[in-house]
C-alpha cells in the first residue's frame, strides 16, 4: 500500500474516530448516561489517529509541516485537541470537548478536503516563527472559544431559569470565564509574533485579492482579542461581552485559515 | 349526660399558594404578623366561624377555620380573603378543603409535602407559629387543636420514618446550588443578607457553611441585624442605608425585609454592576411582596431569582425524591385513616354513655316512681329484686344499640347512625343547647 493511500485510510478511520467522539461529548451535553465515559478515551484514539496520519502525510509529501498551509491546519487542530486532553483532566472542563471535537473534526476534513497543497512554498528565515506562533495561538484560540461558547450556552441557562440537568452538567460561569480569559491571553502574544513576522514575510509574497482580505481579518481578530483583553482589565467586559468577543475573533481566524487554504483553486 | 366534644373532622382550609396563584397575587393577599390578630378578630365575628388560624408564607396564605357547618364557614372565609384586594376577583385563585379534606391538606401541609420544596423544614416551624398566636388570641378550640396537634405529630413521624427531610430540598440548597453555578467555589465571596427572613437567614447559614468568606447582614433595624450577626460566626452587621456600597462587594445578595416596595431597584443594581467591573451579582429574593426588581435579571452578568423560579428546580429534585415522597403521602393516608377513627370514636364514646344514661335514668326515675305509689307495699328485698330486673332487662335493650355504635367506627356511614342514636334518643347536650340558643341570637354580619 502506498503512503499516499495509507494516508487515505488512516484519515477515514480518524474522522469516524473524531464523529464518535464529538457524537459521545454531545449525549455527555445532553445528559444521556454513556458520553461521558466513553468520549475522553475515544477522543484520545482519534488523536493518535490524527498524529499517526499527520506524520504519514508530511512523510510522503516530505515537507516540513510548518512549510504548507494543509499540513499546518492539521497540525493546529491536532495541537487544539491535545490540549483541551490536557486540559480537561486537570480542569475537569470536559464537557467543552462537544465543542472542541467538531472543531478538530472541521479543521481535519478543511486540512484535506478545501483547496489543494501549495507545491511552490515560499521560504524565509521567520517562515517557521510565523507559522508555529499562528498554530499555536490558533490552537488555544480554538479553546478559548470553546469556552467562550460554553460561557454562552451556560448564561443562557440561568437567564432563561432553565434550571435543567444542563445547569448542574455545565462548568460555573466563573471557571468557563476565567479559563477562557487564560487561554485568550496565553494567545494573543503568539498571534502579536504571528502577525508581526507576517508583515515581514509578506513582502516576499505577491500580492492578491485574497490575500488582503486574509490580512484584513488577521487583523480583525487581533483587534478583537486586543479589545477583549484590554476592556476586560480596564473594566466591564467580562462574561457575555467577553465570550462574544472571543468568539467573533476566534471566527476571523478561522476565515484566515480557511482564505488560506482555497487561495490556489481561485488562482 | 357527658359533654359532646366539638367534631374534629368539622375543619375547613381556604387560601391561596404557589399552586394557585401567582407571587403577585399571593403577596396582596399576604397577611403580616401584626396584622393577624385583627384578621382572627374579624374572622371570629364573623357568624358560624367559631375558630380560625391564619398561615401566611411566601408560598401560601390560608384560614384555618372551624365550625358547625362547613359550607358557611368556607364562604365567610373565601369572601374575606377575597375582599383583602378591593375591586379584583380573587376568587380563581382561591381553593377550599373541607372535612377529612382538610385534615389531609393540613397533615400535608406540615409534614412538607404541599411545599414548593418537598420536605423543606420551613413550614413546620411556621405552622407552628401560627397555631400558637392563634392560640394566644383564644382563636383555637377543640377542633383546630385536635387536628393541628395530630398534624405535628404527623410531621414528626414522616421527618424521622421517611427521608423526605434529606438531601437538598429546602429554598436554602436551592440557593446555594444555583450560586455554585455561577460560582465554582463559594469560598472567597461574600453573602449579603437583606432582612431577616427565615428562609432568607438558613440560605445564608448554608452558604456560609458551603464556604462563603463573609457574611454581611443588613437590616431596617440596625440592632435586629447586629443580634442576629452575633448568632452566627463571621457574620457582620450593616445598615440598610449602606445598601449601594454593599452591592458593590457583596456576590450573592438573599433578600427577604418587609418591604412593600423594591429594595433593590433595576437602576441601584445598573449601578451597583458598573462598580463591580463586570463581576457577577446574584440575587435570591425570597420576600414577598417582591423586594428585588424583575427587570435586574436583564442586566449584564446579573441573576435574579425569585421565590416562585424556585419551582422549576423544585421539579427536578421531586423526581429523584418521589419514592420518598411516596412513602410519606401513605404515612399521611394511614394519619388521616386513624384520624378519622379517633374523631368517630370520640363522637361515639360520648353518645353510649349518654344512651346508657338516658335508658337507665328513665328507667329508674319510673321505677322510683312506681315504688312510692302502687308499690309501696313491696318489701326491701322485693325492691332490689325489681331494681335488678330492670337493669338486666335496660342492658339486654342497649346491648344492640351499644354494639352498633361501636361498630359505626368502621362503617363508612358511621356518622350518620350515631347522629340517628342521639337524635332518636334526643341526646343532645346542654352544652349544644346553649350554642344553638346563642347563634340564634347572634346579629347577622354587616
Amino acid at each position: 500500500m502506498s503512503l499516499s493511500r495509507a494516508s487515505d485510510v488512516i484519515l477515514a478511520i480518524t474522522v469516524l474516530t473524531y464523529a464518535v467522539a464529538s457524537g459521545l461529548y454531545f449525549l455527555h451535553l445532553a445528559g444521556r448516561e454513556g458520553g461521558h465515559r466513553f468520549a475522553r478515551p475515544v477522543l484520545a484514539s482519534a488523536t493518535l489517529l490524527h498524529l499517526t496520519h499527520f506524520f504519514v502525510v508530511t512523510a510522503n509529501a516530505k515537507t516540513c509541516p510548518v512549510d504548507e498551509i494543509h499540513e499546518a491546519t492539521s497540525l493546529m487542530a491536532l495541537i487544539a485537541v491535545a490540549i483541551f486532553l490536557f486540559v480537561s483532566r486537570v480542569k475537569k472542563l470536559e464537557i467543552i470537548g462537544a465543542f472542541v471535537a467538531p472543531q478538530g473534526l472541521a479543521a481535519l476534513l478543511a486540512s484535506r478536503f478545501v483547496g489543494s497543497p501549495d507545491t511552490t512554498p515560499v521560504r524565509t528565515a521567520v517562515l517557521p516563527l510565523h507559522v508555529t506562533s499562528i498554530l499555536l495561538a490558533s490552537a488555544l484560540f480554538t479553546i478559548a472559544s470553546a469556552l467562550a461558547a460554553t460561557y454562552l450556552l451556560q448564561e443562557k441557562q440561568l437567564k432563561k431559569k432553565r434550571t435543567g440537568g444542563l445547569l448542574q452538567r455545565l462548568p460555573a460561569l466563573d471557571v468557563l470565564d476565567r479559563a477562557s480569559h487564560r487561554f485568550l491571553l496565553a494567545g494573543f502574544p503568539l498571534l502579536t509574533i504571528g502577525i508581526l513576522t507576517g508583515l515581514l514575510w509578506v513582502g516576499h509574497v505577491s500580492s492578491s485579492k485574497l490575500g488582503t482580505i486574509r490580512q484584513v481579518l488577521a487583523y480583525a481578530a487581533w483587534v478583537l482579542f486586543a479589545g477583549v483583553l484590554l476592556m476586560r482589565s480596564t473594566g466591564n467586559w467580562r462574561g457575555r461581552r467577553a465570550a462574544w468577543g472571543t468568539i467573533l475573533g476566534f471566527g476571523c481566524a478561522f476565515l484566515v485559515y480557511l482564505v488560506y487554504l482555497v487561495r490556489n483553486v481561485q488562482g | 349526660m357527658s359533654p359532646r366534644q366539638p367534631d374534629p373532622l368539622k375543619v375547613a382550609v381556604i387560601g391561596v399558594s404557589y399552586k394557585s396563584a401567582p407571587v403577585a397575587v399571593r403577596e396582596r393577599v399576604a397577611i403580616a404578623g401584626e396584622e393577624r390578630e385583627n384578621v382572627l378578630g374579624q374572622l371570629r365575628a364573623e357568624q358560624k366561624v367559631r375558630e380560625a388560624m391564619i398561615v401566611s408564607t411566601c408560598n401560601r396564605v390560608e384560614i384555618y377555620a372551624a365550625g358547625d357547618d362547613e359550607a358557611e364557614v368556607v364562604e365567610r372565609a373565601r369572601h374575606f380573603l377575597a375582599s383583602r384586594v378591593p375591586g379584583e376577583d380573587l376568587r380563581p385563585f382561591l381553593y377550599d378543603r373541607r372535612g377529612l379534606d382538610a385534615v389531609r391538606h393540613v397533615f400535608r401541609v406540615a409534614a412538607s409535602l404541599d411545599s414548593l420544596v418537598v420536605g423543606e423544614p420551613q413550614i413546620l416551624g411556621q405552622v407552628k407559629e401560627a397555631f400558637e398566636a392563634a392560640n394566644a388570641v383564644e382563636s383555637i378550640g377543640g377542633a383546630l387543636s385536635r387536628c393541628l396537634t395530630r398534624a405535628f405529630h404527623v410531621a414528626k413521624r414522616v421527618r424521622t420514618e421517611t427521608a423526605l427531610g434529606a438531601g437538598q430540598v429546602s429554598v436554602a440548597s436551592v440557593a446555594v446550588d444555583l450560586a455554585k453555578t455561577i460560582y465554582s467555589d463559594l469560598s472567597g465571596h461574600e453573602v449579603l443578607l437583606l432582612g431577616a427572613g427565615e428562609i432568607a437567614e438558613s440560605a445564608a447559614r448554608a452558604l456560609k457553611a458551603a464556604g462563603a468568606v463573609r457574611l454581611i447582614i443588613a437590616n431596617r433595624s440596625y440592632e435586629k441585624a447586629e443580634a442576629l450577626a452575633a448568632q452566627i460566626e463571621g457574620a457582620e452587621a450593616r445598615s440598610l442605608g449602606e445598601l449601594p456600597t454593599l452591592l458593590e462587594h457583596a456576590d450573592i445578595v438573599l433578600v427577604s425585609t418587609g418591604a412593600a416596595n423594591f429594595v433593590v431597584t433595576r437602576e441601584l443594581a445598573a449601578q451597583a454592576v458598573k462598580r463591580r467591573r463586570g463581576r457577577a451579582l446574584f440575587f435570591v429574593d425570597v420576600a414577598v411582596p417582591r423586594n428585588v426588581d424583575p427587570r435586574v435579571h436583564d442586566l449584564d452578568n446579573c441573576y435574579r431569582y425569585d421565590i416562585d423560579d424556585l419551582e422549576t428546580i423544585v421539579s427536578e429534585g421531586l423526581k429523584e425524591r418521589r419514592s420518598e415522597a411516596d412513602a410519606a403521602e401513605r404515612l399521611v393516608a394511614l394519619e388521616v385513616d386513624q384520624y378519622m377513627a379517633l374523631a368517630r370514636q370520640l363522637e361515639i364514646t360520648p353518645t353510649i354513655v349518654a344512651l346508657r344514661e338516658r335508658v337507665r335514668g328513665t328507667l329508674a326515675a319510673e321505677l322510683e316512681k312506681t315504688l312510692a305509689g302502687r308499690l309501696k307495699h313491696l318489701s326491701d328485698d322485693d325492691r332490689k329484686a325489681l331494681g335488678t330486673m330492670l337493669e338486666a332487662a335496660a342492658n339486654k335493650i342497649l346491648h344492640a344499640p351499644t354494639k352498633a355504635l361501636k361498630q359505626a367506627n368502621e362503617k363508612p356511614d358511621g356518622a350518620g347512625i350515631v347522629d340517628a342514636v342521639r337524635t332518636l334518643f334526643d341526646l343532645s347536650t346542654e352544652n349544644d343547647k346553649i350554642e344553638s340558643a346563642v347563634d340564634d341570637t347572634r346579629s347577622p354580619r354587616h
